[in-house]
């Protein structure tokens, strides 16, 4: 590893970035978990000031332009580079990510964090397969890195709909950090999917309780656990999901999943509210326009045909066959 | 062939050749399956293909694709590279080179509109005056038909909303039209020309001035002098000007006919 490759890895810091990555859904049985990968990334403070307040500020354009700036007056310079690149894919820039990493990586770049942020762009690329070798290469870069079996897992599971796969990958993630609330509830999700409901719902719980004592905005596990416990306990899984919109309100998914606990304990008016909040927010969803025509079919509203309607486009045109 | 139908295939000609020049490039992002997409089996591969992707100019783009075609001959990007060759040529005005490269990257993708969608129309607006031309024109029509029937099939990504798909589809429709429109004008259907350059105009969110052109064209070969003189009246308020001129040209044309002799 060459000098700057090893400043780098010392300068490793728990600077981290909500990546999103398009997801697109398999054939799920549920909602599939629209999960950012988070990318953590090589710290420049004591190298380049100039870009620390620019990432810590998320000025990915502004850190683009000066790591441009720098990378011409220091060709030879892979963390310039590898700063291009990180800006870049925070801009949803992925060739341009692509092609700067790569030429950190000529220079000798050879970190956990560079392998898993080139690994990401190519992702973006939807080039799997350079994907998992940057992620391999990461992993033996780092043993003890815990991400790229985490990014692994949720490309099984998102892109693949292999969730025995999937659940393998997040059960070395959580060997080497047990207290990864994220991939518990990953780990959970497999669980739930493979028909192991007890195992699913004691990876949820625990989640849970990991997020309870951080107080982490991310309401995945409490949707998974009210799914598994609105037979059981109604009144426990409306205040799951309840959390969960709490923790998340933007995400459809937890809206969609209150509604059907309001149907289960006969509140018809909620179901209907939050069903509407899920369709407007994510209206490419079939089973949230399925959900909200039944209801209105139930409340006798008249927008029940409509909603029919918009059910049958979007499940023709979204809907895997 | 008597004079006036080769003046006729010149003046059909000219007018088929002034036709909107239609990137579809992009539309490739709606139709997404990811995991079905074509992987590099290297970095080196990919960084070959990422070069191709970013050139500017037509004539790197062919240079790349031919090397990445040479270096890489096994690929499963290859019929994407190709699709930029395509696209490169047809900006060189290289007509033969553009089929050639299109028929390649349908190879390994023969259901892909954007491809089919690029070939159509300039088939059947080449055609003309070519000895392969009844060839060109079936292949053109067969070729829009496909690109309609797989538009019907097509599955979105969840990024694409149904309002943004639909504004595309009635797009790519339209170009499909179009091209069925240029394939019967030629073969002097005039009636199904009138009815496809009619949903092609129909169905693009902003049609130009080219599409009325030729519907008035199709209209005055079935003689339907008020229709036509409609429709080169809007072409020429559409313009561009050389399509304003031929506009001009045949209302012109069309009212020396109705001057009384």
């Amino acid at each position: 590893m060459n000098r700057m490759a090893s400043r780098l890895l010392s300068y490793r810091a728990a600077i981290v970035l909500s990546l999103a990555i398009a997801w697109v859904p398999g054939c799920l049985a549920q909602s599939a978990p629209q999960n950012s990968m988070e990318l953590p990334v090589i710290s420049p403070a004591h190298s380049y000031p100039q870009i620390d307040a620019l990432v810590k500020g998320k000025k990915w354009k502004e850190v683009a332009a000066v790591a441009a700036d720098l990378h011409r007056t220091d060709a030879d310079n892979p963390t310039v580079l590898y700063w291009l690149g990180t800006a870049h894919l925070q801009l949803r820039e992925p060739v341009e990510a692509v092609q700067a990493f790569r030429s950190a990586e000529k220079l000798n770049l050879d970190t956990a964090l560079f392998h898993e942020g080139l690994g990401l762009a190519y992702y973006d690329l939807n080039q799997f397969r350079l994907f998992e070798e940057q992620m391999t290469r990461a992993a033996t870069s780092d043993p003890r890195d815990s991400k790229p079996n985490y990014y692994m897992g949720l490309y099984r599971w998102s892109i693949r709909s292999d969730a025995a796969g999937a659940l393998d990958f997040f059960e070395k993630a959580i060997q080497l950090a047990p207290n990864d609330w994220k991939s518990i509830y990953q780990s959970g999700n497999c669980l739930e999917q493979l028909g192991k409901v007890d195992e699913a719902r004691g990876r949820y719980e625990k989640s849970i309780a990991l997020l309870d004592q951080a107080s982490s905005p991310y309401g995945w596990p409490y949707q998974g656990l009210a799914r598994l416990t609105a037979d059981a306990d109604p009144q426990r899984a409306l205040q799951l999901a309840k959390k969960a919109v709490e923790l998340e309100p933007n995400e459809p998914s937890n809206h969609l999943q209150l509604a059907l606990i309001y149907e289960r304990i006969e509140k018809l008016p909620d179901a209907i509210q939050e069903a509407e909040i899920a369709a407007d927010k994510n209206p490419n969803d079939s089973k949230t326009h399925y959900a909200l025509y039944r209801f209105y079919r139930e409340a006798g509203d008249p927008r029940a045909k409509t909603t029919l309607e918009k059910f049958e486009q979007t499940k023709r045109l979204y809907d895997p066959d | 062939m008597t004079r006036t139908d080769a003046l006729w295939l010149l003046w059909i000609g000219l007018i088929l050749l002034l036709g909107p020049a239609a990137s579809l490039e992009g539309q490739s992002d709606a139709v997404l399956d990811p995991g079905k997409a074509a992987q590099a089996k290297s970095q080196e591969e990919f960084d070959k293909y990422l070069e191709i992707v970013v050139a500017a100019d037509p004539h790197q783009v062919i240079g790349k694709v031919d090397a990445f075609v040479s270096e890489f001959p096994q690929s499963e990007l290859l019929s994407a590279a190709y699709q930029y060759k395509m696209h490169a040529c047809e900006k060189l005005n290289d007509f033969d080179g553009m089929l050639a490269t299109g028929r390649k990257a349908l190879l390994g993708n023969p259901d892909n509109v954007n491809i089919l969608l690029a070939l159509a129309p300039a088939m059947a607006s080449r055609a003309a005056g070519r000895a392969d031309r009844d060839q060109l024109l079936s292949q053109a029509e067969a070729d829009a038909y496909l690109a309609l029937e797989k538009l019907e099939a097509t599955r979105l990504s969840r990024k694409v909303s149904v309002e943004e798909w639909t504004a595309q589809k009635h797009q790519m429709q339209s170009e499909a039209h179009g091209a069925l429109g240029l394939v019967a004008l030629q073969k002097k259907e005039n009636e199904i020309a009138v009815r496809e350059f009619s949903a092609a105009i129909r169905l693009d969110p902003r049609p130009q001035g080219i599409q009325y052109l030729r519907l008035g064209m199709a209209f005055n070969a079935l003689a339907a002098s008020d229709d036509a003189a409609k429709n080169f009246r809007r072409a020429a308020e559409l313009g561009p000007e050389p399509v304003q001129n031929l506009a001009l040209k045949e209302l012109k044309s069309l009212s020396d006919k109705n001057v009384p002799r």
